[in-house]
Order: C-alpha cells, then sequence, then structure tokens
C-alpha cells in the first residue's frame, strides 16, 4: 500500500477533506499542504493530531505518517497553538 | 484535617481527597485572564500554597476578563490584588506573590518544593523558559493558552513521569522561526518589532481554568488521564479532542535539561574552584553553559571602536549594534552562553549582571549551580 485515505480537518471543521497521500509523506507535510491549499492563517502555529488514535505529531520529524501507525480512514485535526501576545519574561 | 463545613460538598463526593489537595503547592505564573480564573479555582477547591508569579499592572481592559480585579483596582499589581482576593476567597490558603519577572521571580532550589507549575503566560519565550526549569527541577507542568475561541491545556507529569514528553517536544517548528523574527544577532530584542494582540474572551478563559483544575483534581479519580496529554476545546462548537502528547527523541530540552543534575548554590557566580578541588579533569576540557545569552563586548565593523558590555543579553535591544562615531548599525556584537572553565572564571568577575544558573559536566556528574538575581 503505497497511499492512504485520510481526512483532514481544521480545528473548526469549516475545512475538511478526504484525502489520498502517498504514506511517504510526513506530518509537517500534510499540515504545509492544508496550509497553503486552504489558506490558513499565516501568523498562525499549528500542531497536527490524529483524532481516531488520540496521539499528537512531532512535525519536526521527518518519519512516515507510515511508520507512525497512520492508516486508512484516520482523522487527522490542525489545531492552531495558542499563546496570546505580550512578552513577561 | 481541612475544615469539614468549607468542603462539606465535596465530601460527599466519594473520589474527592480534600487533604491532598491542602497538601498541594502550586505555583501560577501568570495573573492575567487565565491566571485568574486558575487562581479563583485553587482557591475554591482548596488547595494548600500557592505562589503568584506577575510583574505586570492592570489596566481597564483587562476587567472584561478577570475575576478577581476590579476598576479601583486599575494601576496595581496584578499578583498583589490576586493574592489578596484568593485570600478572601478561602483563607485557608498560603499566598505568596512576586511582582518581578519570572526569571527574577523563580529559581530552581524553589521549584523543588512545590508540585506543579501553571503557566498562564502569553508567549512562546517565557514558556520555554518555564519548561526548562521545570525539567531541571522534575516539576509537573501545566500549560494553558487561548484564544477568542478554543482552549488548549497541556499536562507534562516531569516529577512522576520525568521521561514524558516535555513542552518543546510538543510545539512545531514554526515557533522557533517566530521568536527568531523577534531578535537580532540572535538574542537583541527588535525594538521595532510590533506585538501582536490576541483577542480573548471571559468564555475561554474561564474554560481554562475550569479544565486546568479538573486535571488537578481527577488525579483521585480512577478514569483520570495519565501521561502528557493535551486537552483541545472548542467553545463555538462544543467539541473537545483529548490526545496523548509525542515525546521527541531528539528533543533538545530533554537532552539538555531533562538529566539528573546535581544542584549546588553558589555565591559569588564564578566561583566553582570547590567543585573542581578534587577533579583530575584538566579545567579547560569543562565546557560551561550559562542560563543567559551573555554579551561580552561590541566591535564597530567600520572604525573598530571595541565597547565592554558583559552583561546578559536580555537587557538590551538592537539599538546595541549602533556606533555612535560612524552614525550606523555597524556594531557586531559578541553573544555567547557556551565558555571554557578560564574564560567563564574571567568574566564571571565582570558581569553586570549575573546569569540565573550555570551548568557543566564533571565527570559523570551533571552540576547546577544556581546563583543570579533572584528573590
Amino acid at each position: 500500500m503505497s497511499e492512504l485515505y485520510l481526512v483532514i480537518r481544521t480545528a473548526d471543521q469549516a475545512r475538511k477533506a478526504e484525502i489520498k497521500v502517498p504514506v511517504t509523506s510526513s506530518a509537517a507535510d500534510i499540515v504545509q499542504a492544508a496550509i497553503q491549499n486552504w489558506q490558513l492563517p499565516g501568523d498562525t502555529d499549528y500542531t497536527l493530531v490524529n483524532i481516531t488514535t488520540g496521539f499528537s505529531f512531532d512535525l519536526s520529524s521527518q518519519s512516515t505518517i507510515g511508520s507512525l501507525g497512520v492508516q486508512d480512514g484516520h482523522i487527522l485535526e490542525i489545531q492552531p497553538v495558542l499563546v496570546a501576545g505580550r512578552v513577561c519574561l | 484535617m481541612v475544615s469539614l463545613d468549607r468542603y462539606l460538598r465535596h465530601s460527599l463526593i466519594d473520589w474527592f481527597d480534600q487533604d491532598r489537595l491542602r497538601g498541594i503547592n502550586v505555583i501560577v505564573v501568570g495573573a492575567g485572564a487565565v491566571g485568574n480564573e486558575v487562581l479563583k479555582n485553587l482557591a475554591l477547591v482548596g488547595v494548600g500554597t500557592i505562589h503568584i508569579v506577575d510583574f505586570d499592572i492592570i489596566e481597564v481592559h483587562n476587567l472584561t476578563r478577570s475575576i478577581l480585579f476590579r476598576e479601583s483596582d486599575v494601576g496595581r499589581f496584578k499578583s498583589e490584588v490576586a493574592a489578596a482576593r484568593i485570600l478572601e476567597i478561602n483563607p485557608d490558603c498560603v499566598v505568596t506573590y512576586s511582582i518581578k519577572g519570572l526569571w527574577e521571580s523563580i529559581n530552581i532550589k524553589m521549584l523543588k518544593k512545590f508540585d506543579v507549575v501553571i503557566s498562564c503566560l502569553d508567549n512562546y519565550e517565557a514558556r520555554i523558559a518555564l519548561n526548562q526549569i521545570c525539567l531541571i527541577a522534575k516539576i509537573d507542568f501545566i500549560n494553558l493558552g487561548i484564544d477568542s475561541r478554543y482552549v488548549s491545556i497541556e499536562r507534562y507529569p516531569l516529577r512522576l513521569e520525568p521521561d514524558c514528553c516535555c513542552y518543546e517536544c510538543a510545539i512545531p517548528p514554526s515557533i522557533y522561526r517566530k521568536i527568531n523574527e523577534r531578535y537580532s544577532c540572535g538574542w537583541l530584542k527588535k525594538i521595532a518589532f510590533a506585538e501582536k494582540k490576541i483577542p480573548t474572551t471571559a468564555v475561554t478563559s474561564s474554560v481554562a481554568g475550569a479544565l486546568c483544575i479538573s486535571l488537578l483534581l481527577q488525579c483521585d479519580h480512577p478514569d483520570c488521564l495519565r501521561g502528557a496529554v493535551k486537552i483541545f476545546f472548542d467553545t463555538i462548537t462544543m467539541r473537545s479532542s483529548v490526545v496523548k502528547l509525542t515525546k521527541k527523541n531528539d528533543c533538545m530540552s530533554c537532552l539538555e535539561y531533562g538529566r539528573d543534575f546535581t544542584l549546588v548554590e553558589y555565591s559569588p557566580v564564578g566561583d566553582i574552584s570547590p567543585i573542581l578541588t578534587h577533579s583530575k579533569n584538566n579545567v579547560d576540557d569543562i565546557m560551561i553553559q550559562t542560563s543567559d545569552k551573555i554579551i561580552t563586548d561590541t566591535i564597530c565593523r567600520i572604525c573598530g571602536q571595541l565597547k565592554e558590555v558583559y552583561d546578559l543579553a536580555s537587557y538590551y535591544d538592537d539599538s546595541l549594534t549602533f556606533c555612535g562615531k560612524c552614525m550606523k548599525s555597524s556594531m557586531s556584537v559578541q553573544i555567547q552562553d557556551m565558555f571554557t572553565f578560564t574564560e567563564y572564571e574571567l568574566i564571571s568577575f565582570r558581569l553586570k549582571r549575573l546569569p540565573k544558573y550555570i551548568k557543566f559536566k564533571l565527570g559523570e556528574v551533571n552540576y547546577i549551580l544556581e546563583g543570579g538575581n533572584h528573590e
């Protein structure tokens, strides 16, 4: 199996798509594609979680989604990293 | 035993351990919108000891989201007012506060007396610094984040599971790029950088406060969440998700700060010779890492003018790169946080301000020598 059928969505579920991706894709590839295709706000940082398995992804890893246990039908959600904007260190 | 009258309704919950809560020591960093909700809930449920850190002053726009502040409090310190109000809510609590910044308010020795640090901060740098110091002290870290719609709570149980995922394991690489945008030369604040203000409401801050305290309480419940977890809540659709946070194998923070350290108090800073007395190591084989970046000097690339600085970089901005003689931003700034022992010995006595701690490895032992400008 060289491709996976996945559901990818934003946290508000305003954007949702059934996609076919190579098993060799990384989590970061998926997030980057979603940001570009859905024109998500560029000033926000995002994480990716696997809603089906209940695990988060390491976006700095080059590991393939295939090796991370992602399977056909899994739902992946792009969530914003939440922070307000004043420095108080 | 705690007062049965005050906690009567709690005592009706079979898994609720009031005595355990009474014995918990919590640090809340940030007494803004989320901090207010967390503090209010800590006091209501009867957490024993609460320390509040915030140097900021109450402004009128805080009043739409801050249950502990009144209009008459505008202009007063957030942590001072919050401490007074939660004592009114529950006089059983032991409450202390600091009106200094995070780095001046907290140290590793002090942290070890606490059970959990709750981050109600509003920026990445302070969260990263807190995460690192929690990794060293091996103390639980709860991080809260909100915007106008979403709530995110992450729990890192570093005390019981020191090898679990840490805050830096869980954040995407884009955050480091964002932090770098705010600094020139690696660590000088850009004076012209405009901070983005994130809109928030009492809805998201109160949900964050409630979920955070629920995480503290649920340790007593048989169905409680285990390990490093993230709860994400959408206050519009009311959907939520819970995921286990995955440890990053090459996380630099886990590798650097997650080890076992021998903590030594030192004064004056730099006098590490007692530790070296019995060492067979060549002292210059020892690399010393400072907790804070240090500016040693600046030199103009045009006129060659040299200026000694010997101070912590966090106190400077990019105006330091301006040469008054050449009237250009032509100064190169020497910033470093790694020194040989001899280098550090030479500079440490000239430093205007001391790093919070220094760390180094001697034989098989990782040392942290803590000094610096903290309470």
